[in-house]
Order: structure tokens, then C-alpha cells, then sequence
């Protein structure tokens, strides 16, 4: 049967429609219950998330609120003492009247001491210089007292700031976790990356690109060539202005050759060491764990899987062709882009 | 303006039975044959149909209209069809020859006549098709519903659909020019 595929479209898009039962549409009608209006749809998402976010940032959050509280308290205190300092300047009428404070000297202690003890009435003027020095004594006593509080908070805002063991063991654990992520990530894009050959291959006779720009219908995103890991490279704009400050894999194909041999590696990242074969499988940080695995032969980047057998059994075959692969696990050369 | 699918949807959302009728009225028909071909079974199609509608309403609240009403709709009955499938069990009813006894719409009867062959054997290779290719057949070819309708309601990328509507279309094309005798002979399958 010879048919193009428009007409297989046209066929398909006046297939018939089977008719529902005339009692379908009463049944519907009948069984028809909608919600009260206004109802709000569920929060148990947002719940959720509330909860993950405060099970995630809470070991942060704890002490940043101890370290704010005793910040607040520490100014609060601040405010109070100079408010204090400033009445002290506001009783005393000059600076010579602070000298009260000090022990007096014998002869002028005793003359008061006897003028109180003889008649307050006779001497008015020691009667209230006697009040004040009692209470210029309070208030020293009170500024002490908020210095040695300052003091105590001061040291515990300090203690504060210094994050607990068990915080910096979870800092660590997250920058691993950030390095996996961003590992993961890597694989991914390479794996995009040799879907994208594949692709390619399919619509040129099974053969490989000759370059990263060839596959610009296949590759979605600019960002897949650019490992996360890889601080020195930005995604380019466009892929007119890719050039090879804008990707961090290394592609290795030859173009024209036919992608017959599943074990040649077609992508590898500097940075972890990842790569991807001709088949499209990815294998992650492999020229990191294991760079005798990388074998290169006329010109290409092989995969040993079982380096064992092969030493075994094919070093003979291999001879003078093989070569291991620079000590960085990457071939050379600069991207292709 | 009544008409507007997402006036309706607002309207059912308020409490108007005028609007959810006139729903009804606008989506029961393609839900129905939608999940009919799926089934394969008229029976089974109404009450899909029915839990379908059913899940609409329980669902107004939470429609935010980014999706199109109509890809809403048939994202629900995809998956009242997939839950259906899976709870009972079903086995992939492959070719139960749906389009046998409703007369195509569109050309007129004489190509219709002309073109009987050819269609029937292709409604019997989509039926062959993988379960993702041919639902996704369905819902685009079908149901007419566009392309980011169709992913919308499967849940899928639009460049998805995109794959695979060429990839049926391709396996359909090499389907129907190896072995077109074996899609000839379900034209109707009570013949000897």
C-alpha cells in the first residue's frame, strides 16, 4: 500500500466519532455536584513546602536569631546608659560637683558628719549635698551594674558568632552535596549532548558531525554546553558567537566517520572526567577513577570496559598504535565548538 | 460569549449550573469518543465518561487556566482512562475496529467510498502503535486538539509530541507499505 504521509494525516484527522448513548448526557447532568463557591484549592502543598523549608534553613535560622536577639538587647542597653550618663550631666552642675562622689576630705567629712548629727536645720546646704552624694552614689552603682551587663552580653553575642561544630559539619556536608549536585549535572548535559549525536546521526546517514555547531537543531540549550562545575565559561548568547570560552566539554568525533563502534567516547569533561561513547551511555568521572581505561588509537578515544581481558588477550593487536591519554585524563586540544 | 470554555469554568467554579451544563454540553461528546476508542467498550466509555466529569467538578477549584480548558478536560480523562486500565487490569484492547458503523465526516461520499480501504487500514495500525505513540495520536489527530494542547493533557513537552507524532507517523508509513494485507484483513474483523 504506497500512501504519503499527508495523506495518512488528512485520513487521520477525519477519523469518525463514535456517538455516546442518548442517556449519557442526562446521567451527566444528574450526577452533576459542584463545589460551594469560593471553595480554595488544597494547601497541602504549600504546607509542604513550608515545612521543608523550615526542616531545611532551621540549624541557619537558630543561632541568626540568638546573634539578632542579643544584638537588640546589646543597643537597647547602649541607649540606656547614655540616657543615664546624660541625666548624671543634667544633676550635676558642673564638673567640680562630681568631686562629692570621691571620700571628702577628713576635716570637711567631719564638719558634715557633725552638722548632721548636730541640727539638719543649721545647715541646710550639707543636708542636700549629703542627698545628692547619696544619690550620684546610685547611679554609679547602676552604671557599673549595665557596664558588667554589657560586658556579659557582649561576650555572649561573641560566643554566638561563632558557629558550633556540629553547624560547620552540616556547611560541609552541603558544599558536597552542592559539588554532587553540579557532578550530576554534568552528567546530564553530556548525556543531552550524545542524544544530540545520535539525532544528528540518524538524519545524515549514520555518520558523526564534524563540529558542536553542526548540532545546532539538536541541541536545545546553549547553557548543556557548559559543565556547572566550570566557573571559567559562560554560555554563549547565540551559536553565531560560540566559540571556545562558551563550552567546557571537549567533543572528540571525527566528521564523517560512521558511528558504528559504541565504546568510542565522543564527549569528556575536563573538570570531572566524565564521558560520553558513541552509544550514547555516560560514564561518570570515568577519566578520573580510572584513566587506563581511556585508550587511544588512531587518533580516537577508546573505552577499555574490562582492561584485564584486553591486556590479556589483544595487547599484541594494539602494538604501537595505542596510546594512554595525557596524566589529566583529558585528550588535549581545545573544544570543537 | 457564553460559549468561552473559560467563562464557563469560572462560572461552574461560582456555583452556576447554567455553566456546567453548557460544559457538558460543549466536551461530553469528543470525552466520550475520546476514551471510546481507548476502551474499546461503549459501556465502559459512558462510565469513563462519567467518573471524567465527575473529577471536573472536584477539580474547578484548583483549574488555574494556564492550560486550555479543552487540554484540562482531556488530561482528565486521559488519566480516569490510565487509572481505569491499571485498577482492572486491562489488557490493550490492540484493534476492536471502533470506527466500524460510524460514517466519516469530512470529504465527500464518494471519496469516502474511494478512501475506505486506506482509512481503515490505518485506524487498525494506529491501534497497533505503542501505547504512548497512539495516545498521542489520538488526542492530536482526533480530538484536534494543537499541539501544546496534546502535551498540556499527556504532561508532556511540546517537543515531545512533536517526536512522537513523526515517529508514528513514520512507523505507520513503514507499517502500511511492508504489511498492508495485515491491516486489510481487520477492515472487518468478522469476515472468514
Amino acid at each position: 500500500m504506497n500512501i504519503d504521509t499527508p495523506d495518512i494525516e488528512a485520513i487521520l484527522r477525519q477519523a469518525p466519532r463514535p456517538e455516546p448513548p442518548a442517556d449519557l448526557k442526562p446521567a451527566l447532568v444528574a450526577r452533576l455536584k459542584l463545589p460551594p463557591p469560593g471553595a480554595a484549592p488544597s494547601k497541602a502543598t504549600t504546607r509542604r513546602l513550608t515545612g521543608n523549608w523550615v526542616r531545611r534553613w532551621g540549624w541557619v535560622l537558630a543561632p541568626a536569631t540568638a546573634s539578632l536577639a542579643c544584638a537588640v538587647v546589646f543597643t537597647v542597653q547602649q541607649v540606656e546608659i547614655t540616657n543615664l550618663k546624660q541625666k548624671l550631666r543634667a544633676v550635676l552642675p558642673s564638673p567640680a560637683a562630681v568631686r562629692p562622689a570621691q571620700p571628702l576630705p577628713t576635716p570637711v567629712a567631719s564638719q558634715v558628719q557633725e552638722g548632721a548629727a548636730g541640727s539638719a536645720t543649721f545647715n541646710p546646704e550639707a543636708t542636700q549635698l549629703e542627698r545628692q552624694i547619696a544619690q550620684l552614689g546610685d547611679e554609679v552603682n547602676r552604671l557599673e551594674q549595665l557596664q558588667a551587663e554589657n560586658d556579659r552580653l557582649r561576650t555572649q553575642l561573641a560566643r554566638a558568632m561563632t558557629l558550633p561544630p556540629e553547624v560547620q559539619t552540616n556547611l560541609a556536608a552541603l558544599d558536597q552535596a552542592e559539588a554532587r549536585a553540579q557532578a550530576i549535572a554534568c552528567v546530564n548535559n553530556l548525556k543531552q549532548l550524545g542524544l544530540a549525536v545520535r539525532l544528528w546521526a540518524t538524519d545524515n546517514g549514520e555518520t558523526l558531525p564534524p563540529d558542536l555547531r553542526s548540532m545546532s537543531n539538536e541541541i536545545s540549550s546553549l547553557k548543556m554546553l557548559v559543565c556547572p562545575a566550570d566557573t571559567n565559561r559562560q554560555p554563549a548568547q547565540s551559536w553565531a558567537a560560540l566559540t571556545s570560552a562558551n563550552a567546557s566539554y571537549q567533543y572528540l568525533g571525527v566528521a564523517g566517520e560512521s558511528v558504528n563502534d559504541p565504546h568510542w567516547v565522543l564527549f569528556i569533561c575536563p573538570i570531572h572526567g566524565t564521558v560520553t561513547m558513541a552509544d550514547g551511555s555516560v560514564q561518570m568521572g570515568m577519566a578520573k577513577a580510572h584513566p587506563e581505561r581511556l585508550v587511544r588509537r588512531q587518533g580516537k578515544l577508546y573505552y577499555e570496559n574490562s582492561p584485564s581481558d584486553y591486556l590479556g588477550d589483544a595487547r599484541s593487536q594494539r602494538g604501537s598504535s595505542s596510546e594512554k591519554p595525557s596524566p589529566a585524563g583529558a585528550p588535549g586540544g581545545a573544544p570543537n565548538p | 460569549m457564553e460559549s468561552d470554555p473559560n467563562w464557563l469554568v469560572n462560572g461552574a467554579r461560582n456555583g452556576e449550573r447554567d455553566a456546567a451544563n453548557q460544559l457538558i454540553e460543549l466536551f461530553y461528546r469528543p470525552i466520550y469518543a475520546f476514551l471510546r476508542r481507548l476502551c474499546a467498550s461503549d459501556a465502559d466509555a459512558a462510565d469513563l465518561t462519567q467518573r471524567t466529569f465527575s473529577r471536573v467538578w472536584q477539580a474547578l477549584p484548583s483549574f488555574a487556566g494556564r492550560a486550555s480548558v479543552a487540554s484540562w478536560i482531556h488530561s482528565i480523562a486521559y488519566h480516569v482512562y490510565v487509572d481505569w486500565r491499571r485498577a482492572d487490569h486491562h489488557t490493550e484492547p490492540r484493534s476492536n475496529a471502533w470506527w466500524a458503523g460510524y460514517p466519516a465526516s469530512g470529504p465527500a461520499p464518494d471519496e469516502v467510498v474511494a478512501r475506505t480501504d486506506m482509512a481503515t487500514a490505518i485506524y487498525a495500525a494506529v491501534d497497533h502503535l505503542d501505547t504512548d505513540l497512539r495516545d498521542t495520536i489520538h488526542l492530536h489527530y482526533y480530538q484536534d486538539l494543537t499541539l501544546k494542547e496534546t502535551a498540556d493533557a499527556l504532561g508532556i513537552a511540546t517537543s515531545t509530541v512533536k517526536y512522537r507524532l513523526r515517529s508514528a507517523l513514520a512507523e505507520l508509513h513503514k507499517n502500511l507499505a511492508s504489511e498492508p494485507s495485515r491491516f486489510q484483513l481487520l477492515k472487518n474483523p468478522n469476515a472468514p
